[in-house]
């Protein structure tokens, strides 16, 4: 089909030739024809027109509503995914481990002495400080297959499938490296200077009778443990 | 004949028509459950203006960003009318106000403009 009124044309078509035929039985009925083949036709444009319109309107209404969609799960300030969207995606990931009996590892990260960070030099350098963070770790884990996401104020989550334990710890390594490369300058409590974070690595192949929060807990203990021991290191 | 005044809301549009003045603006977006059903005391309204309208010049505005199927419908009716009165010698004009970046407006409006011959359309960018 090359027209979705490709029968409507054919009714016309067959009208038109009844006309050229000449069948009708008197001048009368063969103009009352001619009119309602008219009215017929213009009626067909008409519908033409609507169909198109509709057709750009729905286009335009479809591309608005990608857009919220995405918005809905982008955190503005850093324009990482939120964490609405992160629990989405941590609920399919943790069904898929289960089914298919694989692991799934998680990484909590938290800024160092970020609050300070804020009184020192206030919340518009807090945020920029949070999105040099947020493009940081975005950058260090684009190749990794990892899902990465603003977890709340100061804390970021990273949530690997099928990764192991050398994996997810050689990343939280590359996330603190490429952090201390770019050498943004703490607040002045802050040990070495320079804007650290602390990450805590939770790993498990979940099965129908895990609970769906504990990874994140292992990870946020993980995290608490690497507080302890002095901030700016991973910890499982 | 007295003004319709019709005010908005979220899924239809206000509508102002106005003899005195002869202006008739339809303004907002227009997704009415039954758009018969909306229109009806506007086409009512225009039908009795239009037998009443002499050669003074009369404008019909539309501000519309979104409109759904039937309401296309519904204009595309308005303006035959419009255009039937035009054709009878009456001085009538239509202007389709979209915003400059709002390109479906825009090309919705001059889908609207392809179907006429003798009324005036002229899709203005605000």
């Amino acid at each position: 089909m090359e027209d979705i009124f490709e029968s409507e044309y054919k009714v016309v078509l067959e009208a038109e030739n009844l006309i050229q035929a000449k069948v009708f039985a008197s001048a009368k009925d063969e103009d009352h024809y001619k009119n309602l083949l008219h009215s017929y036709k213009r009626l067909l444009r008409q519908m033409r027109t609507m169909v198109r319109m509709s057709d750009i309107m729905q286009s335009k209404l479809n591309t608005m509503s990608g857009e919220l969609e995405k918005l809905s799960q982008t955190d503005a300030l850093t324009g990482l995914y939120n964490r609405r969207f992160f629990n989405e995606i941590y609920q399919k990931e943790w069904q898929s481990a289960t089914d298919r009996g694989t692991a799934l590892g998680t990484m909590m990260i938290d800024i160092d002495y970020f609050k300070i960070y804020n009184d020192t030099f206030g919340h518009l350098a807090g945020d920029v400080c949070l999105q040099k963070i947020a493009d940081s770790i975005a950058g260090t884990v684009k190749d990794n297959d990892a899902f990465v996401a603003r977890f709340g104020g100061e804390e970021f989550i990273l949530l690997m499938p099928d990764a192991d334990l050398e994996k997810c710890t050689g990343i939280a390594q590359r996330i603190m490296d490429d952090l201390a490369a770019l050498n943004i300058p703490g607040a002045i409590k802050t040990p070495d200077g320079k804007i650290t974070v602390s990450i805590g690595i939770g790993m498990m192949s979940p099965t129908m009778d895990s609970k769906l929060e504990t990874l994140v807990n292992m990870a946020d203990q993980a995290l608490y443990r690497a507080k302890k021991d002095g901030r700016n290191c991973w910890r499982i | 004949m007295q003004a319709l005044s019709i005010a908005n809301t979220q899924s239809t549009p206000s509508i102002y028509f106005d003899q005195a003045a002869n202006v008739m603006i339809m303004k907002g977006e227009s997704f009415p459950e039954n758009a018969a059903k909306f229109y009806a005391p506007a086409m009512e309204w225009l039908q009795e203006y239009l037998s009443t309208l002499g050669t003074e010049k009369a404008v019909m505005q539309f501000e519309i960003i979104y409109f759904n199927s039937s309401t296309s419908k519904i204009f595309m009716t308005i303006l035959d009318m419009l255009q039937a009165e035009v054709e009878k010698g009456k001085n009538i004009s239509v202007l389709w106000l979209c915003d400059a970046e709002n390109e479906t407006a825009i090309e919705c409006g001059e889908e609207f403009k392809e179907d006429l011959n003798c009324l005036s359309f002229e899709i203005v960018l605000v």
